[in-house]
């Protein structure tokens, strides 16, 4: 029996056979047999990880959140009712858990009303050392920085339409906002990320071609 | 009964062009930590095996009798 290397392919729409094979072999593998559940774990791990993280802006617990996330998939594998692709299926599990978790811990202004435009932006977190500045800004930090500086208002839409890959109806449906508002705030989000990238990297050339 | 104010949600929406997606977005994820599986694996085998436990069978047998009026 061949198993997954541990490189993680994201949301393979490309290897949903693959998928397929795997989740059979780990529907008929006997108990304590985890080896096929794991190959989907190394699979998908890396963007779980990358998506809790990106929903709930908490570095500390987006692996901690991913482990809840897998652990449920994994007792919930024989409901599984094939309706979507795993991943897709996965990606639901995933989107509700962080979801819920913000609402537990009272990060749970994606769900306002309110205007976006109304929240504070943060400061960028890159710290910007002697080293980064002479070009090496790594490009996963500076994401990480400027998503991280946006307001839920803005960044969990933006996850969940460019990182999770929904549609603007099922982002719409997720938040439980209007179709236009959640068009609206990804529209938004979009260009403040681009800003803020685009911010950043200027510094590290700017940085780079004063040396 | 109209569907006016249904009708003019979705005619908003179409008005609001977002824009085009986040390239660098699409793909992104984080390196884990090696420990990351092994926790996935550790907690799945303590579910299990406490769901086999004698006082785990003694609880469901109890709660059985309980519900069937056997006890």
């Amino acid at each position: 029996m061949a198993y997954m290397s541990g490189t993680s392919t994201g949301w393979p729409g490309s290897s949903a056979d693959s998928d397929e094979e795997l989740l059979v072999q780990a529907l008929n593998a006997p108990e304590g047999d985890l080896r096929a559940f794991e190959g989907l774990v190394l699979r998908y791990q890396k963007r779980v990880v990358a998506n809790c993280r990106g929903i709930t802006r908490d570095s500390n617990n987006a692996e901690d959140l991913a482990q809840e996330v897998l652990v449920k998939v994994f007792y919930g594998l024989r409901g599984f009712e094939r309706k979507s692709s795993f991943g897709r299926w996965l990606q639901r599990i995933k989107i509700n858990h962080c979801l819920n978790h913000l609402k537990k811990t009272g990060g749970h202004s994606f769900v306002d009303v309110g205007d976006p435009e109304a929240d504070e932006f943060d400061e960028l977190k890159v710290k910007v050392t002697a080293e980064q500045l002479a070009g090496a800004i790594s490009d996963r930090k500076t994401i990480s920085a400027v998503l991280e500086s946006m307001p839920s208002t803005l960044r969990i839409p933006l996850v969940l339409c460019d990182m999770d890959e929904l549609s603007y109806e099922e982002v719409a449906r997720s938040l439980g906002i209007g179709l236009s508002a959640t068009k609206m705030r990804i529209k938004r989000a979009r260009e403040e990320f681009r800003f803020r990238y685009e911010k950043v990297h200027s510094m590290g050339t700017a940085a780079e071609g004063g040396r | 009964m109209s569907n006016g104010s249904l009708d003019s949600e979705r005619n908003d929406a179409d008005d609001v062009d977002p824009g085009e997606p986040i390239a660098e977005l699409a793909g992104f994820e984080y390196d884990v930590s090696v420990s990351l599986l092994d926790r996935i694996r550790r907690t799945i085998g303590r579910r299990t095996t406490a769901a086999r436990s004698p006082r785990s069978l003694s609880i469901c047998l109890s709660l059985f009798s309980k519900n069937s009026g056997l006890s």
